[in-house]
């Protein structure tokens, strides 16, 4: 069955910056996934957060939608509580968490970033449509658009569900993994496209798993293991200490070595 | 036969066989998001704990008005019951280890039962129209009056109409409800409208198709539409084409050959299209696997 999506509604609350967390926890079935996470996203920052696996960096980008129950703590997007503002945050899911053999081509995928603009009961005019085309041309992905999702690579599902974030034109983006099993050729793609992004001031969190690219593709970092080990400036906090503690001293000094920390 | 299918077998066939189609017609669409949202055998759990509200709803009815069987008071019975079928899956997917099709099968299985020990018990009642009520178990079409087949066209409409209205914000939750609840749609809001789609197509098709069948004008309708197109619009249609043309050909036979259940008929015949689909149809094959991971670079 689909994953509950439970709505978290709260007051607003003051707070500065495109994404504010404080104390923020959630918690499944009585274990904590994420814990008493403090973080203010720098405006304009390419920010990765980082971890080992099951550290929480999908809980901490569901919970700053508002997408899971916080079980302690609050979050903030844009200024205001993620309710009011997330519709004007582009989100990327992790892509295994659809159904691609789902009836649809690029283009209706990317056209649904725009159903928010288009509101209740509109249908997709042509207008939206060509959004949606100029969305994926930003992707390298034009010549798919009416292709089915199903018949796309791995790689060009991601660009295309990029390529939906990106026709949002929001200020803020969250992204779930979207290098997780990319070809070259798209992870190319993606992260020139995520630095067109911060050129134009937007602020972006990458959830991503390879260290071995982190520090090329992020300015700043979050590195969690479940709770906060460090943030700040990439090159401050990708160190060996932190990333031993993060990862529980489970990376060998061969694997510190090549990162070059 | 052949006069059934001109609709020229009388008067009563011919209101029964539009009755039956433009339910065929409502259900193909509401099943293709059904069954898009991974939520097609919730029909099932909902057909089947409808039977224990048609024996309520006849047995208060009876109380009351000294009358039983009145197919409004049997529907809103029907209604209730199958609403409470659906959440009592809900509730059990929520709060126990049961996993969905689990929870389907033990609130299916359990109401069903309920239904069956109620319609026995009628039956043993000194009073007139009882012995129509398990009907519903494989539809009747023929006894259907007027009245019961503008109901049903209404229903059909309304079905119709608030699909093609909100068919990007159902198209949206079926393929990827985490990324509309991350744009601000009401995701449980617009399931729970889905979910009501649903329970008026069930409690709409008892008098055709039968509770017991009726999962079968929301699921082989729109898998056979599925062979067809890669268009979720194109699927919706085809799904209306084909639920339209198995009920009413499913129809037709049953008041042709009298002793034929509507709801057997039909079904037949939506499978037979479905049979003579998948050798000819585009999609049939199995795909590759495109959503496989490439090798890591």
């Amino acid at each position: 069955m689909s994953p509950q999506i439970h709505l978290v509604d709260r007051a607003p609350i003051p707070a500065q910056g495109p994404l504010v967390a404080h104390g923020l926890s959630v918690v499944y079935d009585g274990k904590p996934a994420l814990w008493n996470v403090d973080f203010a996203a720098p405006a304009g920052a390419l920010v990765g957060v980082i971890g080992p696996n099951g550290a929480g960096k999908s809980s901490f980008i569901k919970a700053a939608l508002g997408l899971v129950p916080w079980a302690s703590g609050w979050a903030t997007l844009l200024g205001e509580a993620p309710s009011k503002s997330r519709a004007r945050v582009g989100y990327v899911p992790q892509r295994a968490s659809v159904d691609w053999d789902f009836p649809a081509s690029a283009l209706d995928v990317v056209a649904m970033g725009l159903y928010r603009k288009l509101g209740w009961l509109r249908p997709v005019n042509r207008r939206s449509k060509d959004q949606a085309r100029a969305s994926l041309e930003r992707v390298g992905m034009a010549d798919f658009a009416d292709r089915p999702i199903g018949q796309l690579s791995g790689g060009q599902q991601q660009r295309v569900f990029l390529a939906r974030a990106l026709a949002q034109d929001a200020d803020l983006y969250l992204m779930d993994e979207p290098f997780a099993g990319v070809d070259a050729a798209s992870e190319q793609v993606l992260i020139s496209a995520l630095r067109d992004l911060q050129a134009d001031g937007k602020t972006v969190l990458v959830v991503h798993h390879d260290l071995q690219t982190a520090p090329d593709y992020f300015d700043h970092a979050l590195i969690l293991a479940t709770r906060a080990v460090a943030s700040g400036p990439m090159a401050d906090v990708f160190t060996a200490e932190t990333l031993q503690e993060a990862y529980g001293g489970r990376l060998a000094p061969s694997q510190l070595a090549a990162l070059a920390v | 036969m052949l006069d059934a299918l001109l609709l020229s077998s009388g008067y009563n066939a011919a209101v029964a066989m539009i009755g039956a189609t433009l339910l065929g017609i409502a259900a193909g669409p509401v099943g293709v998001f059904m069954l898009l949202r991974r939520r097609a055998l919730l029909a099932d759990a909902a057909s089947h704990a409808t039977l224990p509200g048609i024996v309520l709803a006849f047995l208060v009815n009876l109380w009351l008005t000294g009358e039983g069987r009145s197919l409004p008071v049997l529907l809103v019975g029907a209604g209730a019951a199958a609403a409470l079928g659906v959440l009592a899956v809900q509730a059990l997917q929520a709060n126990s280890r049961l996993s969905g099709p689990t929870a389907i099968a033990v609130v299916l299985s359990g109401a069903f039962g309920l239904g069956v020990m109620g319609l026995s018990y009628v039956q043993t009642l000194p009073v007139a129209g009882q012995a129509g009520l398990d009907q519903f178990l494989v539809g009747q079409t023929a006894g259907m009056r007027l009245a019961d087949a503008y109901l049903i066209a209404g229903v059909a409409a309304v079905l119709v109409i608030v699909i093609a209205l909100l068919f990007k914000e159902l198209r949206l939750i079926a393929f990827d409800p985490e990324f509309a609840a991350a744009a601000g749609w009401p995701v449980q809001r617009l399931d729970l409208l889905a979910n009501g789609l649903l329970l008026a197509t069930v409690v709409v098709g008892l008098t055709s198709v039968g509770l017991v069948l009726i999962v079968a004008m929301l699921i082989i309708p729109a898998v056979t539409a599925r062979l067809w197109t890669q268009k979720l619009g194109r699927m919706a249609l085809l799904a209306a084409a084909f639920g339209g043309v198995s009920a009413y050909l499913g129809a037709a036979a049953s008041a042709g050959i009298h002793h034929l259940p509507t709801g057997a008929t039909i079904v037949l015949a939506a499978a037979a299209l479905f049979a003579v689909s998948l050798p000819i149809a585009p999609l049939s094959r199995p795909k590759r696997a495109p959503t496989a991971l490439e090798p890591p670079v």
